[in-house]
């Protein structure tokens, strides 16, 4: 047998060799949702309400929307947002938006007035890891901003599994995609509290924390952020 | 060493006769998109292929000595396009990387050889010449990047059935991995049988690695499944040889996983030719 003719037989099966395309069931909801915010104000209180909205893959998209108080009469809100507390009370703030399919979604949060002096909390936001594979992942977590950082705090109750190879934590609004997605870093621990600490990145940005294996390209879990 | 789920050494009880070279050309492969898990079950991933152009070669050095060398000359890891579902939008753009892969070196010591038992050991060195991380996103790998050196025993029985041959082989081995990856043991156990005498010879086998995990803690690889620490699997191949003439025959053989560890799943492939060179022929 020749040179040529093993050579050529080589080729031949290097030709399966191609790179073909995968399709990812990444479909979402479409979501708007108003950003996490007190909810009680005292009167004079100004404060700057924000709504986000994200399309059928989760990407975030710039939309028109509605603003609404129930009570105008115990808070005002213009249509940027801008809340003013009047009277003590409850009023119930919606914002609204047109979505692909023609329908109008509406959101809404209970706010209440009063007279006292109302100092805003810290806002924080919190979820459970969990998996979406066969391999263990667990734990609590809570996310706050600090200064200009997000801070992802990974409970004392968090384990992973250390046999997956190239586990990487992100940041998403799809929880089964890593497009648009922001990559925190690498996984180096498997077990225990730990801290993300991530500049440049606010509270509301994301709505998961998706965890996924590079080398295979694939979500081994995720954890929603439940406020 | 690569931890391919397909018999890269064809070792068995007998030795080569002094004075014959046998090479066999490979083509090996693997397409697939599933795993298996830390824990054993089966998980997806993103298509994720494997083709190695091979050659192995052993030659009979004296009455009891061969030498073998399994030449991964060609290997090309490959991995699809990732696209949205919904947009078709490419998210991970695919990726290849042509390399060769880790070689394999030994020699085998015949130490018993009578009409129907053959006893052999052999010492076998991998050599890390694959890439350990190439691509856009350093995830495909045509080896492993370690040095390992793998000690084998083989006991080999033949037997005849009126005008068929056929032969069992039985080997069990130890596999010392260095630069963290735990250590292995290798083990496996195949019948043979010449279905046309001289002609046509059917293999199945049943084969296994089982990993130590004596490795270091801190070895996290970022690299695809063929070449994981602490990989594990069982399996099950069949290959038919059909000598078209005196010394030279085609090869087909298929593989799959009956169980696994961090290793990719799914059939894997391989086809091939060989032919023997006597010394005589060398010599004309």
């Amino acid at each position: 047998m020749s040179h040529r003719t093993i050579w050529g037989f080589v080729f031949l099966f290097s030709l399966a060799a191609c790179i073909q395309d995968d399709f990812l069931d990444d479909s979402v909801l479409e979501e708007l949702r108003i950003n996490t915010s007190p909810d009680t104000f005292s009167i004079g209180q100004t404060y700057q309400f924000t709504a986000r909205y994200t399309n059928r893959i989760g990407e975030v998209e710039d939309r028109a929307l509605v603003w609404n108080s129930s009570a105008t009469d115990i808070l005002t809100i213009t249509n940027t947002g801008l809340a003013t507390p009047i009277a003590e009370g409850i009023s119930t703030i919606s914002v609204s938006t047109t979505i692909t399919n023609g329908e109008v979604l509406t959101v809404e949060q209970i706010t209440i007035v009063q007279a006292d002096s109302v100092p805003f909390e810290l806002m924080r936001r919190e979820g459970q890891i969990r998996t979406t594979s066969s391999y263990v992942l667990e734990g609590d977590f809570t996310v706050q901003e600090e200064d200009d950082n997000l801070i992802v705090d990974i409970k004392s109750n968090y384990r992973a599994s250390s046999s997956l190879p190239g586990l990487y934590i992100y940041l998403t609004n799809n929880p089964n995609s890593i497009a648009n997605a922001y990559e925190v870093g690498r996984v180096d621990v498997f077990n225990g509290a730990h801290i993300y600490q991530i500049p440049g990145i606010r509270l509301n940005d994301y709505d998961y924390l998706l965890y996924y294996c590079k080398p295979f390209n694939v979500k081994v879990g995720d954890g929603q952020f439940n406020n | 060493m690569i931890v391919l789920s397909s018999p890269i050494l064809a070792q068995s009880g007998w030795n080569t006769d002094p004075g014959t070279t046998f090479i066999k050309v490979i083509q090996w492969w693997i397409t697939t998109n599933e795993h298996y898990t830390d824990n054993g079950r089966v998980d997806p991933n993103l298509t994720t292929g494997l083709y190695t152009s091979s050659v192995y070669l052993s030659t009979g050095l004296s009455d009891r000595w061969t030498g073998m060398a399994y030449l991964p000359v060609f290997s090309r890891a490959v991995h699809n396009n990732l696209r949205s579902g919904t947009t078709s939008e490419l998210i991970i753009s695919g990726d290849a990387i042509n390399h060769v892969g880790d070689p394999l070196l030994g020699i085998q010591y015949q130490i018993l050889r009578s009409r129907r038992l053959a006893w052999s050991s052999g010492l076998h060195f991998g050599l890390p010449f694959g890439k350990t991380s190439g691509g856009t996103l350093g995830i495909l790998q045509t080896g492993d990047g370690e040095f390992n050196q793998l000690i084998r025993t083989d006991l080999g029985y033949s037997f005849s059935r009126g005008s068929r041959n056929g032969y069992l082989n039985g080997y069990v081995g130890f596999n010392n991995r260095t630069k963290g990856f735990s250590d292995e043991i290798w083990y496996g156990f195949e019948g043979g049988i010449q279905i046309l005498p001289d002609q046509l010879l059917t293999i199945l086998r049943v084969y296994g690695i089982t990993s130590l995990g004596n490795g270091a803690g801190d070895v996290i690889s970022d690299g695809s499944s063929f070449f994981s620490n602490n990989s594990a699997f069982l399996s099950l191949s069949s290959e038919i040889n059909y000598e078209l003439s005196d010394g030279f025959g085609l090869s087909v053989g298929v593989a799959t996983l009956l169980s696994g560890r961090l290793i990719f799943a799914g059939t894997n492939y391989n086809v091939g030719f060989y032919f023997r060179i006597q010394e005589k022929e060398r010599e004309n």
